[in-house]
C-alpha cells in the first residue's frame, strides 16, 4: 500500500511506500525539435497519458543522462517498493502481464497470454517462448514460482518483501508464509512454459497485482551466486531491456541489454540507447538548471519525486515557453486528504470528531478551491476518496455526500453538536514547506468556523507512525495507488479489518464492510462500480475525509528526445526512447 | 614533551569515549523504531519483533552500548538500514571527496584570507583597511548555500565556465572551493591583522627598521614569520572542522562526501549511519586539535609544556 508525498517531500521518496500508478486523462502540447524534425506531444489513447509522437526512423545506440533525487535502495523486485527503486527496476526486470504504451490496457509482458477459470479462481499463464536473461540463462515458469516464494518469505534476507500481502490469495500462500508447507500448493508449472496459480477466492483485480514489479521473472542460479543483499543493490539481473552495470550512492548505470526479447513495429531490436546514466542529485535546483541547460535528456514524478517539477524551478520552467511546450502533463493516481479520526476516545478523552456534526462542519468550513491555488494551480480539486480516473469514480455524489463552502452552515452544526463556543482540535502532518502552506490556510478557514487547529509538524516517518497508530484526530495524508483498481483506495481506507494502519480513521461500518468484501472478493460481483459508488456515498456523508487534491504530474522531456510517453501506472519508457544524433550524453 | 603527548591523548581518548556516547544515544534520539524501519511498513509484528531481538534492541541499553563500543574496537560501524551495506565502507568512499573538498575550501580560504590580512594590517585604520574589513564581514555573513548557488548559475549555468555541481576533476572543485573560500577567509583576514599588528608593536621590529631594513623586508622577514603562528594554529583545527563542517557546501554543489550522506541519512532515518558519520566527524575534530596542539609547540619554540 502506498502513501504519497507532494513537491517538497521528495527527499523522503526513496523511502516513503510507493505503488505503481495508473493512466488518466492525458493533456497535449507540442515541442520543436532542435533537428529539425517534428516532436510533437499527443494525447495516447481514450485514457492514456502523452507522448512525443514523430515519423522519423528511430536512431539505434546513444546513451542519455538523467537526475534522479535520491539513492536507489532497494532492486530485488519482491523487496523494492518505493518511485525510485521501481524507475530503474522496470528497466531491469519484468513481470507476467504490464499495461500498453500510456493506456491502461493489460497485455502479456513476460506471459504470451492467459487464461482465467469461470469460477475466477484458477489462472493460466503461457510463457513466452525463447525469452533470456541478460546472463543467458532461459526464462521458464519455474522462475515465477521461485520469485513468488521469495515474496513469501518472511525471513527473506536483506528484509522481507512488502508485498507479500497482494499474493496471500494464492491457495497455499499463507500456509508457506507461516512455514507451515514447504512449498505452495496452488501454484503449478504443468511444464516449462505454463504457470496456474489458484485463488483461494476470486479476486478480479489479480491481475493488476501481477502486473505490480514484485512478481517479476528472476534467476535463482544467479541470485544464490551473488547473494540476496548484493541482488537487492548491486548485482541485479533481470529480462528487461537493460542491464544494471552499477548502483552506488552518487550514480546508476544502465546498459542495453543485448539478450533482450522485445522488438519494435518495425522489427528494430529493443532498446534503442546503449547506456542510461542517471545522476544521484540531492539539489533539485540543481536538476532543474541541469534540464534547463540540456545536459539530462527528462525530468519526470519518478525521478524527481512529487508532480515531477521542482519546487524551485516550477515558475521559470512553467513561464518561459521554450520550456513550457517541453512539458508534458497527466494527474497522476494519487489524491490528498484531510481524514477525521471516528473513534469515541482518543489518548482516553473523549473525541469531539466522533461526532457527526462536528465533522460535517468541517467538511462545509473547507475551501477547496484555496488548496488548488496554493499548488500554484497545478493541481486538480477532488470531492471523493479517489482520483477521477479511477474506475468507478463517481461522477455524480448523492446530495448527502456533497459539501460546498458554507461557513454559516458549519457553525451551525457546530452549534448542534454543543459546541457554540469553539473547540479545539490537534492535526498531524509532515513538516515540508507545502505542507506549512497548507496547514495554515486549513488553521484559518477552521477558525472561520470557530475551530481553533492545533498543528504537529513533524518528520513523514514520525507522521506515519503517528497516523498509523490511528490516533491522530486530524491528520493530512496522500496516497499513490498501487495497482489501479478502486480496490486499493477504497477497501484499503474504510474497510474495518485495515484498522488502525490503513484505516487511520477508525471507520467502521458493517454495511460497508459488506460492500467492500463483495467487491474484493466475489466473482458474482460483477458490477463491483455500483458497490464502490455506493462506497464512496456513504463514506462522504459519513464526512470521515476531507478530499483536497489530485496531484498532476508534469514530465519535462527534450525536444531531441523521442518515442517517450508519460504513463501514470509503468514508470519511464527508457526502452521506446531515443535520442537525435549528437545529444548523447 | 612527551609527557605531554601522553597526557592530550589520554584526554582526546575521553572525548571520543564521550562523542561515541552521543552517537550511540542517537540511537534512542531519533523517534523511530530500527527495527520497524529495517522491515518496512508492512512487515507483521512477529518480523518486526524477531529484527529487534537480531539487533540485540531488547538488552539493556547499557549492555546495548558495551556491544556497539565492541564493534567500534572491531571497526564495525555497522550496517545501513537502507542499503544494507557495511557503514564503514559507505563511509569510507565518501572520505576520499570530502577530503579533497575541505583541503580546496582551505586552500582558498588561505589564498583569499592571508593577502587581505596583511593589506589590512599594512593600511591599518585607513579607507583601504575599512572598505576591505567591511566586504569581510558581508562575506562572513553570506549563507554559503545562497552564494554557492549564485556562483552556480552565474558561472555553471550562464556562462557555462564550470560544472553545475557534481564531484569529479579539478573544474568541479573550483566553484566550491572559491564559495567557502570567500565565507571563510575572513577569519584568517582579521586573525593575521590583529596578529601582525601586535607584533609590528615588538621591539624588534622597530630595532629592524631603525638598522635601516627595507619595509618589504621588515613585513616578510620579520612581522609575518612572527605574526603566522596563530594563523597556523587557527588553519590546524579550522581543517578538522572544514571535515565536519563542509555539509552545507557539499549539498549545495551536490558532492559526494560525508556530509551530503548525513543528510541523506537523516533524511532516510539510517541510523546506523548517521552515528557512523557523527562519530567520524568528532574524531576528526579531536584528532587535528590534538595535531595542532602537539605542532604548536613545534612551530613556536617559546611554547613550553609543563
Amino acid at each position: 500500500m502506498s502513501m504519497s508525498w507532494k513537491k517538497g517531500l521528495a527527499t523522503v521518496s526513496s523511502v516513503a511506500m510507493i505503488g505503481v500508478l495508473l493512466a488518466g486523462c492525458g493533456t497535449s502540447n507540442t515541442g520543436n525539435s532542435s533537428s529539425g524534425s517534428s516532436n510533437t506531444a499527443s494525447t495516447n489513447g481514450s485514457s492514456g497519458g502523452t507522448s512525443t509522437s514523430d515519423n522519423s526512423k528511430p536512431v539505434e545506440g546513444g546513451s542519455i543522462t538523467l537526475d534522479i533525487t535520491q539513492a536507489v535502495p532497494d532492486l530485488d523486485p519482491a523487496v523494492a517498493f518505493d518511485t525510485n527503486s521501481a524507475e530503474i527496476e522496470q528497466q531491469v526486470y519484468e513481470p507476467l502481464v504490464t499495461y500498453k504504451g500510456s493506456t491502461d490496457q493489460l497485455t502479456g509482458d513476460l506471459a504470451t497470454d492467459w487464461t482465467v477459470s469461470t469460477d475466477g479462481k484458477t489462472y493460466t499463464f503461457h510463457i513466452r517462448n525463447g525469452v533470456k536473461f541478460s546472463n543467458g540463462d532461459p526464462v521458464t515458469a519455474k522462475n515465477f514460482v521461485y520469485q513468488l516464494q521469495r515474496i513469501l518469505d518472511k525471513n527473506l534476507q536483506p528484509k522481507p518483501s512488502p508485498g507479500y500481502t497482494f499474493f496471500l490469495n494464492i491457495t497455499g500462500a499463507q500456509a508457506y508464509y507461516d512455514g507451515k508447507a514447504k512449498s505452495i500448493s496452488g501454484v503449478s508449472t504443468p511444464d516449462d512454459y505454463t504457470l496456474v496459480i489458484k485463488l483461494d477466492k476470486p479476486q478480479q483485480y489479480f491481475i493488476k497485482i501481477l502486473a505490480m514489479p514484485f512478481l517479476s521473472a528472476t534467476d535463482p542460479s544467479f541470485v544464490n551466486k551473488v547473494g540476496n543483499a548484493a541482488f537487492d543493490t548491486t548485482k541485479s539481473m533481470g529480462t528487461g531491456p537493460f542491464i544494471l552495470q552499477s548502483n552506488s550512492q552518487s550514480q546508476v548505470v544502465l546498459v542495453k541489454n543485448p539478450n533482450y526479447w522485445q522488438k519494435d513495429s518495425q522489427g528494430n531490436q529493443l532498446p534503442y540507447l546503449d547506456k542510461v546514466t542517471i545522476n544521484i542529485n540531492n539539489n533539485s535546483q540543481l536538476d532543474a538548471l541541469h534540464w534547463e541547460q540540456g545536459k539530462t535528456a527528462f525530468m519526470s514524478p519518478w525521478l524527481m519525486g512529487g508532480d515531477g517539477l521542482p519546487a524551485s524551478a516550477y515558475a521559470t520552467i512553467m513561464n518561459t515557453p521554450k520550456y513550457k511546450q517541453l512539458v508534458m502533463q497527466q494527474p497522476e493516481n494519487s489524491f490528498f486528504y484531510i481524514g477525521l479520526n471516528m473513534k469515541k476516545t482518543l489518548d482516553g478523552k473523549p473525541n469531539p470528531l466522533s461526532n457527526i456534526k462536528v465533522r460535517q462542519a468541517i467538511e462545509y468550513g473547507f475551501d477547496r478551491s484555496q488548496y488548488v491555488k496554493l499548488e500554484n494551480g497545478a493541481d486538480k480539486p477532488v470531492n471523493e476518496p479517489m482520483p477521477d480516473s479511477i474506475e468507478g469514480f463517481v461522477k455524480n455524489l448523492d446530495p448527502s455526500a456533497q459539501y460546498s463552502f458554507d461557513p454559516n452552515k458549519a457553525k451551525q452544526l457546530l452549534k448542534d453538536a454543543g459546541y457554540a463556543n469553539g473547540l479545539t482540535l490537534d492535526m498531524w502532518n509532515r513538516d515540508t514547506e507545502t505542507a506549512k502552506k497548507e496547514d495554515q490556510a486549513f488553521q484559518a478557514m477552521m477558525k472561520n468556523i470557530g475551530i481553533n487547529i492545533n498543528l504537529h509538524e513533524v518528520t513523514f516517518k514520525d507522521f506515519l507512525t503517528k497516523a498509523m497508530s490511528g490516533t491522530a484526530p486530524i491528520y493530512f495524508s496522500g496516497w499513490n495507488q498501487d495497482y489501479p483498481d478502486a480496490s486499493d483506495f477504497l477497501n484499503t481506507f474504510f474497510n474495518t479489518n485495515q484498522i488502525p494502519e490503513n484505516n487511520m480513521s477508525n471507520y467502521s461500518d458493517p454495511q460497508v464492510d459488506q460492500w467492500l468484501n463483495a467487491a474484493e472478493f466475489d466473482a458474482s460481483a460483477s458490477d463491483r462500480d455500483n458497490l464502490y459508488a455506493k462506497v464512496i456515498n456513504k463514506v462522504m456523508s459519513d464526512a470521515v475525509f476531507v478530499p483536497t487534491t489530485e496531484t498532476v504530474g508534469h514530465w519535462s522531456v527534450q525536444s531531441w528526445v523521442h518515442g517517450f510517453y508519460t504513463s501514470n501506472i509503468t514508470y519511464d519508457p527508457m526502452a521506446y526512447i531515443w535520442v537525435d544524433p549528437g545529444h548523447n550524453s | 614533551m612527551g609527557a605531554y603527548i601522553i597526557r592530550r591523548i589520554g584526554q582526546s581518548i575521553i572525548v571520543l569515549f564521550g562523542i561515541s556516547i552521543i552517537a550511540f544515544l542517537l540511537l534512542y534520539a531519533v523517534p523511530a523504531d530500527p527495527a520497524r524501519i529495517i522491515a518496512g511498513p508492512h512487515a507483521t509484528p512477529e518480523v518486526v519483533a524477531q529484527i529487534r531481538q537480531d539487533l540485540g534492541l531488547n538488552l539493556p541499553i547499557y549492555q546495548q552500548y558495551l556491544h556497539y563500543l565492541w564493534d567500534l574496537v572491531r571497526g564495525n560501524l555497522g550496517t545501513s538500514y537502507i542499503f544494507h551495506r557495511p557503514v564503514l565502507g559507505m563511509i569510507g568512499e565518501r572520505m576520499g571527496p570530502t577530503a579533497e573538498l575541505a583541503l580546496g575550501c582551505w586552500i582558498a580560504e588561505l589564498i583569499i584570507g592571508i593577502p587581505l590580512g596583511i593589506y589590512t594590517a599594512r593600511h591599518a585604520n585607513k579607507k583601504r583597511d575599512m572598505v576591505v574589513s567591511a566586504l569581510a564581514l558581508v562575506g562572513i555573513s553570506i549563507p554559503v548555500y545562497w552564494l554557492g548557488l549564485l556562483l552556480l548559475v552565474l558561472f555553471g549555468f550562464k556562462l557555462q565556465i564550470f560544472p553545475l555541481g557534481g564531484s569529479g576533476g579539478f573544474q568541479y572543485l573550483i566553484l566550491p572551493a572559491i564559495t567557502y573560500g570567500i565565507t571563510g577567509a575572513a577569519y584568517y583576514t582579521r586573525l593575521l591583522k590583529s596578529s601582525m599588528l601586535d607584533v609590528m608593536n615588538q621591539d624588534y621590529i622597530r630595532t629592524a627598521r631603525a638598522k635601516g631594513a627595507s619595509e618589504r623586508r621588515v613585513v616578510w622577514n620579520h612581522v609575518l614569520r612572527n605574526a603566522l603562528i596563530p594563523v597556523i594554529t587557527f588553519g590546524g583545527i579550522d581543517i578538522g572542522y572544514l571535515l565536519a563542517g563542509v555539509v552545507l557546501v557539499e549539498e549545495t554543489f551536490n558532492w559526494n562526501g560525508m556530509g551530503m550522506l548525513a543528510i541523506t541519512s537523516i533524511q532516510n532515518q539510517d541510523i546506523p549511519v548517521i552515528m557512523g558519520t557523527v562519530l567520524l566527524l568528532g574524531v576528526f575534530v579531536v584528532i587535528f586539535n590534538l595535531l595542532v596542539d602537539i605542532t604548536y609547540g613545534l612551530v613556536d619554540p617559546r611554547i613550553r609544556y609543563d
